[in-house]
This record gives structure tokens, C-alpha cells and sequence, in this order.
């Protein structure tokens, strides 16, 4: 079952539509993997959205370099730090090697270009997102009202 | 002394340089393991006791599943004009801290600049003490084969 607009602006909850828009807004993302024994791995990517696919294309190291079939996470969020709001948005799916015939077409140059350098397609299985609401920010540094 | 990888352009941002980035940021990002054997991740607003963080959050330990979680807080700052940006990942043990803890610890960490008490229900505080402190900045496209410079 569907919410309705009114039950998630109750839960300052974003629809799947308006977070694939946030994500086709932005150009630079955060990739989440946990490995088996470990906290997990959290790398800021540049990245573009096909669709509901994310690509990204990214010296990543050694541990990220192959990513097969492997569960992720996608962050992404903003603060508006005069207005004291924001958003965040969470994509969970698969990621995969992408083929260049699935990227041949597509004008992504990560910032930090390596040898290495592999694509990566997130195949979403959910996309969740939901507005940020922050506490009032202290008066100054020392303490807080 | 600047690691920098001549072509990647990555540079390693030793810890004492992270721990000042991390002193400058309000905001930063709570990622940890959750049931599905995947990544969750949180933005907090958080400041430092030391070298740990600090922030609260409505559920606390809730989130993981053990008393003390693996996790990994990242924060960072990017500018998409210049393709520029840094990142710094502290990986630690969290712990939420209660009353039931050192009365010396609880008193320091609630007059910490941390804003969430105000309005509504008491937050959970937790802290992450860390295990490692890492960092990387990229600071733009040089190189032989950038057409734009």
C-alpha cells in the first residue's frame, strides 16, 4: 500500500519520485558498502543518474574496485544551514561492474581519475528520502542556549 | 608533507589535519551495519570531545544491533565547480552514553556545544571512540590529459 502525501509530509518523509529528482539535481554522492567484520566503507563519489540507475565511475581503491552483485548504499543530503532544514536521501540496491557498452554513452569524468578506474552501476531496490529537521544551532561555540 | 598520488591526484590528509576538518564541519554521516547486512546511513549534527564524536539521535543504540556498534562516521565538504573536495572517515566503536556511565564523562558531554535538547524528548547520546582516523582530498583535474585548464 501506497502513503499518501499526507501521511509522509506527517513523517517529513520524501516520495520515490521527488528523492529520483533530488538525485538527478546533484552530481556528487556517497557510496556506503559493509563488508563482512567491518564498519563500513563510505566514499564520496561523482556520480549520474539513468532512470532509477546510478553510475559512477571512481578510483575507489583496492577494496572497491569490484563490486559484483555486491548489497550497497547510496547517500546523499543537504543542509541549509541558514534556514536550519535539509533533506537526505538513501538508495539501497545492488551494485555491478558496468559493461562499456552500458556507459559508452553517458559523459561522466570522476575527479579523481586512476588507473583503475572502474564503472559501477547501482540497480536500486529501495529509495528513501525524508526531510532534515535540525535542532536550533547554539549561539556560539562555547555553549548553548 | 603532502602524500599526493601524482595520477590520481588523491591526496592522504594526515590525521592531525583531519581532526581540524572535522572541527570546522556541524554535520556529519552515521553509517552503520543494519539487518539486512548493509549500510545505513544518518546525517547527525555532531561536535568533537577529543578525538571522538559526538551526537544524539532519537533511537540511539536502537540502530545497531549489539551495545557497542562497528560504525563509520564520514564527513566532508565538495565543491563541484573547481571538482574539488575532501573526506574524512572515522571508523569506531559508538556507544550511547547514559546516566548509568562515569557522572565526570556524562557532565562533559552535555556541555559540549551539541544542540538537541531543545524541543521535545531526550535525545540518546552516543559517542564514537575511534579506531582510525582517515582522510583524502582531490583537488581538481590536472594533468596531461585535462583539455579544460
Amino acid at each position: 500500500m501506497t502513503k499518501t502525501d499526507e501521511t509522509r509530509a506527517a513523517l517529513n518523509e520524501l516520495s520515490p519520485d521527488e528523492c529520483i529528482r533530488l538525485l538527478g539535481d546533484q552530481s556528487v554522492g556517497r557510496l556506503a558498502v559493509a563488508f563482512p567484520g567491518e564498519p563500513p566503507t563510505v566514499v564520496p563519489v561523482n556520480y549520474l543518474i539513468e532512470g532509477d540507475v546510478i553510475v559512477f565511475r571512481s578510483d575507489l581503491g583496492q577494496k572497491l574496485t569490484r563490486l559484483r552483485q555486491q548489497p550497497v548504499a547510496f547517500e546523499l543530503d543537504h543542509i541549509d544551514y541558514v534556514h536550519r532544514t535539509g533533506w537526505s536521501v538513501l538508495v539501497q540496491g545492488v551494485a555491478y561492474e558496468a559493461t562499456h557498452f552500458e556507459t559508452d554513452h553517458l559523459a561522466l569524468h570522476p575527479w579523481a581519475e586512476g588507473e583503475k578506474s572502474h564503472w559501477v552501476r547501482i540497480v536500486p531496490s529501495s529509495i528513501t528520502g525524508r526531510r532534515l529537521v535540525l535542532p536550533e544551532w547554539p549561539r556560539s561555540s562555547r555553549g548553548y542556549l | 608533507m603532502r602524500d599526493v598520488d601524482s595520477h590520481s591526484r588523491i591526496e592522504v590528509i594526515h590525521v592531525d589535519e583531519c581532526l581540524e576538518l572535522l572541527r570546522t564541519a556541524q554535520v556529519g554521516r552515521l553509517a552503520f551495519v543494519n539487518g539486512a547486512a548493509s549500510a545505513d546511513v544518518l546525517p547527525v549534527n555532531y561536535v568533537l570531545d577529543g578525538d571522538a564524536v559526538v551526537f544524539a539521535t532519537a533511537t540511539g543504540s536502537k540502530l545497531w544491533s549489539s551495545e557497542r556498534g562497528s560504525v563509520a562516521f564520514e564527513v566532508d565538504a565538495t565543491d563541484v565547480e573547481t571538482q574539488s573536495g575532501w573526506s574524512v572517515v572515522v571508523h569506531g566503536l559508538a556507544q550511547e552514553i547514559t546516566s548509568v556511565d562515569a557522572p565526570g564523562l556524562v557532565a562533559r558531554l552535555r556541555a559540549l556545544p551539541l544542540n538537541p535538547w531543545a524541543g521535545g524528548d531526550r535525545p540518546h547520546l552516543v559517542r564514537i571512540a575511534p579506531r582510525s582516523i582517515t582522510g583524502r582530498r582531490v583537488g581538481g583535474r590536472g594533468g596531461p590529459h585535462d583539455q579544460d585548464r
